[in-house]
């Protein structure tokens, strides 16, 4: 009879290893600071840096405190841990802006109808071109009808690459607008 | 060319997340990263997002800083004139701009007038800084000025012409030379 392995190795974590994932908490850094640096303009650096690394250690201890909640068959821990910054930012919006409170479902168990982002009713983004400023419509036409890289808009416009990103996405935000408002 | 569905659809899903973190929409913030979840490419759309505000901010940081120097400097050193890195083409704001700070003598109210309209232009300077053509094509442009506001202005631009075609001539010769390899000659 061969000897059995009496030891076995405990299965992967993958809560555990997303948080201990160094690059992970670097994003969530980033995802908290955007935020907390609008919020607080007017605050020194040093305070925005408190409150930023306040949350993501928050989130993180959430997210442990909730583990096993996460179902690896339905995605991917680090968008899972994202969900609880999102959730302490709120809190952090509500007492740094005196706002009132969102009623966010709790991230563990939001269900989301995919529909309700893909499934909005679609328009057309070149129909509507001649409602945009000259810049804008550069990017949406540059970005989606002559298949330019952000890189190629930003040359063209003489701006950076994050900003011709951030053009595009607020160009298509007013052409949704627009559209909702001229199919109302 | 047709859009490419996945492109648009990404595109989207990243322009409403913009939207509902300047909204400060965290119930739809919170929606979208359930979506994002199973989909690494609209997390890594997201991320990219967050990176780009975070440098936008920081970058307008960076200019209230530095317009708060220069409010300084100009409040306690009204001789003083600050020299900023030019970058692209000389424009007809940055020539007004200069008339401003040194303007010749004998300009009639209408030419200062004028020149204040187009401290707020953009427009590159023309090619050809010949005096009757650069004027036909400020004038259709801007409207009529005294003949002398013009050739004020023309030297004024010639004069910044030089000054950035030499600045970036010293930039190219103060760049840093390549290091010679070890125990070459």
């Amino acid at each position: 009879m061969p000897a059995s392995d009496t030891t076995t190795a405990p299965p992967p974590d993958p809560v555990r290893a997303a948080l201990d994932d160094p690059d992970l908490r670097a994003r969530l850094r980033v995802h908290a600071g955007c935020l907390l640096d609008r919020w607080l303009a007017d605050q020194p650096r040093t305070r925005r840096d408190q409150e930023a690394d306040d949350a993501v250690s928050e989130s993180l201890a959430r997210a442990w405190a909730r583990r096993a909640a996460f179902d690896p068959a339905l995605g991917d821990a680090a968008g899972w841990v994202h969900g609880f910054v999102v959730r302490v930012l709120a809190e952090a919006c509500q007492r740094l802006r005196k706002l009132p409170t969102q009623g966010i479902p709790d991230a563990t168990g939001l269900a989301v109808d995919p529909a309700e982002f893909d499934g909005e009713p679609e328009f057309d983004p070149f129909a509507l071109l001649d409602h945009l400023p000259e810049d804008d419509r550069v990017a949406v036409e540059g970005f989606f009808r002559l298949g330019w890289s952000h890189r190629q808009i930003a040359d063209r416009l003489g701006i950076r690459e994050g900003t011709a990103r951030q053009r595009v996405s607020r160009a298509l935000g007013k052409l949704r607008r627009i559209a909702g408002e001229v199919t109302r | 060319m047709t859009p490419n569905p996945e492109r648009l659809r990404l595109a989207r899903l990243a322009a409403r997340y913009l939207e509902a973190l300047e909204a400060d929409d965290f119930v739809t913030q919170a929606k979208l990263w359930k979506l994002a979840e199973s989909e690494p490419a609209v997390t890594a759309a997201f991320r990219q997002v967050h990176a780009d505000l975070a440098e936008e901010q920081a970058e307008a940081e960076s200019a209230a800083a530095g317009g708060a120097i220069a409010a300084m400097v100009g409040q306690h050193l009204p001789s003083a004139e600050i020299v900023t890195a030019a970058v692209g083409p000389v424009t007809v704001a940055d020539v007004a701009t200069e008339l401003f700070r040194h303007p010749p003598g004998q300009l009639s109210a209408a030419a200062h007038s004028l020149n204040e309209k187009l401290r707020l232009s953009q427009d590159p300077l023309p090619a050809d800084l010949g005096l009757s053509k650069l004027v036909a094509w400020a004038e259709a442009r801007f409207g009529t000025a005294p003949a002398e506001y013009w050739r004020a202005f023309r030297q004024a631009a010639i004069k910044l012409e030089l000054r950035r075609a030499s600045a970036e001539e010293y930039q190219l010769a103060a760049r840093t030379a390549p290091k010679r390899p070890e125990g070459g000659a």
